[in-house]
């Protein structure tokens, strides 16, 4: 089954509260043309709604079928995150949140999650030093794609169960 | 990171051999090892290592590479 992209619309009322509706589109587009496209079909349900049309995203679909260890636990839970946060060089905070969070990463006597574990540590590294790929070291950035360079927390929180991005 | 804990990270790299992160966690006191990563994080700042993540086969490889510095005798 081939992947599609997705356009992610999300909407403001007049409440204050925001919800989302997204729109599929095959693969085989250049990037412009999704910009083009996200732009225009903006302006059609713009047309239709009486909320504002706050954002228009691409999301870029990725095939994870060949996760190995991407089981159900029985203790799951998606309001137990692992909340992380980064900073950039220029000190920018960046919170990442985790839901369904392994609990037995958590540190004795500690919220903390601990580093002494890899799993946790290769996570941290990836997001502050980056992930060789074909093309080089992709390292995760801030919104103005800064690179983020360093941990200030990582922990075990609690979150009300929703979209979390 | 007191000197007694960087004089023994200066050692162990001394060599200049790619080292694991799983090395790092197993020549630190106990009571440092729940922030090994913070550690790592502070020899990447110091400049004295650069932390490499890839896949190899499936598996993610963590690997702390040691800086070459110049100058040095």
């Amino acid at each position: 089954m081939a992947l599609a992209f997705q356009i992610v619309y999300t909407y403001l009322d007049a409440d204050g509260d925001t919800a989302t509706s997204a729109i599929d589109i095959p693969t085989t587009f250049a990037l412009a043309d999704y910009v083009e496209f996200g732009r225009g079909m903006a302006s059609l349900v713009d047309d239709i709604v009486h909320g504002v049309v706050q954002s228009a995203e691409l999301t870029v679909n990725v095939d994870i079928s060949g996760l190995t260890n991407n089981g159900l636990v029985a203790d799951s839970d998606v309001e137990e995150v692992g909340a992380f946060q980064f900073t950039t060089a220029d000190g920018r905070p960046v919170n990442v949140n985790i839901p369904a969070i392994d609990e037995s990463l958590v540190a004795a006597s500690s919220d903390d999650l601990d580093q002494s574990d890899p799993a946790v540590a290769a996570f941290l590294t990836a997001m502050t030093s980056g992930v060789a790929v074909t093309g080089g070291t992709a390292i995760p950035s801030d919104v103005d794609g800064d690179d983020l360079t360093s941990l200030v927390y990582a922990r075990e929180a609690f979150r009300a169960s929703g979209t979390r991005r | 990171m007191s000197p007694d804990l960087l004089a023994i990270l200066i050692d162990w790299l001394s060599s200049g051999v790619t080292r694991t992160y799983a090395e790092l966690v197993e020549i630190l006191p106990e009571r440092e090892k729940p922030r090994a990563f913070l550690i790592q994080q502070e020899l990447k700042q110091r400049g004295m290592v650069q932390p490499v993540i890839r896949f190899e086969n499936g598996n993610v490889v963590h690997e702390i590479v040691p800086v070459v510095q110049n100058g040095g005798e």
